[in-house]
């Protein structure tokens, strides 16, 4: 009986650790990259002034190594919004269309196949994902009479299209079942078709959850790297040509730079980690904040 | 909650001894009665296949027990490395720069490579005067139009700005024709080695580029072609003549005159059979 609360405890303990454990490493993972980052904006290397906010952010120039050094990153934040609007316009659509097939239509076999088919997308890694990038969709856009360039950010959309569907397709599943039964047997009681019923009652009933994958899945786009590296074409200037043009997003804006970057340019990568940190940050936060409030409309 | 404390401290404190122990055990290598070399070097992508094909040669004919490496950063990451003391050997591709120099590396040139201007298949030019190559890589040209080629926009490939192989061209080409303030066009697509160069000139219609004369097999494999510029084939033997007017040289470098470790290292790969295996590599020996 002795030896039983004790084991018991002890397995209490090592929750207990793992939890701490993981919370710590946000913890440090987010000292040390503002530690890191932020001396950009206050001392500088050489003889040059440091830059302030508004040239680190809304500089379109990014000469990390030239005398004296240009740190703008406007480029790379228009980039990665650029590539993960195009890839939600893409992906929001038929993630939606997909799960609510899923929940509603779909039943048997072909319902199991669709569910383990985005299982199994979601498994893929990302450095495949980039490579088919590079061959198929590069191989399709040459096709063309007026041959497009393989490297630019359509092709980096549609491959962060495929990569955020499966958070998307999951999480409107999911939040269409967890309707009540009884919002759609009433719908089907007052005479409305099934496709009346998922458009005008359950979609919106699900709608917090939806707009919760949306998001989830656009905190994925915007975070990705090697896939992204491999396909758009790594130019550091804003966006002119639309989707026929190069793009840099911050995350390769990162790797690209990492190898070789000295004092100033290596402070300057960790402060475009800030910055990518902190889209990310507000993408959870928005995400809470709309879960919060549909619970609280639920009770 | 007392109980976790003294569990996380516990933790705590073996990750500690566990880390101290590792680094013991690795300060105690290399103090064995043999005279083994151990060096870790670093830099150009391009000195890569010299330095790596080297050292398999060197564990497998002179020393097994030799402990060496390289990583492939690009050149002015390995030169960093070497003042930073990162690595004990820095390989670049160009001339180190005269910072470089006041840090106190000095190089040792090992091999000559000269550098070939690649285009796509679908690029209808063969011959381009080295002030027509400036003229697009600065963004002044855009238009293959304007060499007697269809309407299209010229799409230039450029490297990262780590890489020797970009500093050697922005000397050799972009600043011999322009001077000294010369630059690059940002329009570009950008890479981060020679054999990725390679491959992406070959695949994307009407793109320019410029790659180390080692990755020629791979890029007419692939379906690209090199030019000639001024008339002149980029051929080993026009390089060796100097009438191909693009090559540099390669070198490692190390802080101060080599010596020990690094010396015997560099006297390998300057010896006939080292500079075999430059040859071999698709580079030019130095003697």
């Amino acid at each position: 009986m002795k030896f039983r609360k004790q084991f018991e405890r002890t397995v209490e303990t090592l929750f207990f650790v793992s939890a701490l454990a993981s919370i710590l490493s946000v913890i440090f993972i987010t000292l040390f990259i503002l530690i890191e980052g932020l001396p950009l904006f206050f001392h500088s290397a050489t003889d040059y002034p440091p830059p302030t906010f508004f040239e680190f952010f809304f500089g379109t120039e990014w000469f990390p190594t030239d005398t004296p050094p240009k740190y703008g990153i406007m480029p790379f934040i228009v980039g990665s919004l650029f590539v993960t609007a195009g890839a939600l316009v893409l992906a929001v659509p038929i993630g939606i269309a997909v799960g609510v097939f899923i929940a509603e239509i779909a039943r048997g076999r072909a319902q199991k196949i669709l569910r383990s088919a985005t299982e199994i997308l979601a498994g893929i890694p990302s450095v495949v994902y980039g490579f088919f990038g590079v061959m198929m969709i590069g191989f399709f856009l040459q096709n063309f009479d007026d041959p497009i360039v393989n490297y630019n950010a359509f092709s980096a959309s549609v491959i962060l299209a495929v990569m955020t569907l499966p958070t998307i397709i999951n999480i409107t599943e999911v939040s269409i079942r967890s309707v009540p039964r009884e919002f759609a047997d009433g719908s089907f009681a007052i005479g409305s078709t099934h496709w009346q019923t998922i458009i005008r009652v359950l979609i919106p009933a699900a709608r917090s959850g939806i707009i919760t994958g949306v998001i989830l899945g656009m905190g994925r786009a915007i975070g990705e790297t090697m896939a992204v590296l491999m396909v758009a074409g790594n130019q550091p200037t804003i966006p002119t040509e639309g989707f026929r043009s190069r793009v840099r997003t911050l995350t390769m804006a990162v790797v690209n730079d990492m190898g070789y970057a000295a004092d100033d340019h290596r402070v300057a990568l960790f402060t475009t980690a800030i910055v990518l940190f902190a889209f990310i940050l507000i993408l959870n936060l928005v995400t809470q904040i709309i879960t919060r409030r549909s619970s609280i409309k639920v009770q | 909650m007392k109980k976790a404390i003294v569990l996380l401290s516990l933790l705590m404190v073996a990750g500690l001894v566990f880390a101290g122990g590792q680094q013991e055990a690795g300060g105690d290598m290399g103090d064995g009665g043999q005279q083994s070399i151990r060096l870790s070097m670093g830099g150009s992508t391009t000195v890569e296949p010299i330095i790596t094909s080297a050292m398999e040669i060197y564990r497998s004919e002179v020393d097994s027990n030799a402990e060496l490496s390289y990583d492939a950063p690009g050149s002015s990451a390995g030169i960093r490395g070497l003042l930073d003391g990162t690595y004990d050997l820095g390989a670049a591709s160009r001339k180190l720069k005269d910072s470089e120099l006041e840090g106190g590396a000095v190089p040792t040139q090992i091999a000559t490579d000269g550098l070939a201007v690649i285009v796509n298949g679908d690029v209808p030019v063969d011959d381009m005067t080295i002030e027509q190559v400036a003229s697009i890589f600065t963004g002044e040209v855009t238009n293959w139009s304007e060499f007697g080629g269809p309407d299209q926009e010229i799409v230039v490939v450029n490297r990262d700005e780590a890489s020797g192989t970009r500093g050697a061209f922005l000397e050799l080409v972009l600043e011999a024709v322009y001077g000294d303030e010369a630059e690059f066009t940002l329009n570009a697509l950008v890479t981060e080695s020679n054999g990725n160069m390679a491959t992406m000139v070959a695949q994307t219609p009407y793109a320019i580029g410029y790659a180390s004369l080692n990755v020629l097999p791979r890029l007419r494999e692939a379906g690209g072609r090199s030019l000639s510029i001024n008339g002149v084939k980029d051929d080993i033997e026009n390089v060796i003549d100097g009438s191909y007017p693009i090559s540099r040289p390669l070198n490692v470098a190390t802080v101060g005159e080599p010596e020990g470790d690094a010396k015997v290292f560099i006297d390998f790969l300057l010896s006939d059979r080292g500079q075999e295996i430059v040859a071999e590599a698709g580079y030019l020996p130095v003697n």
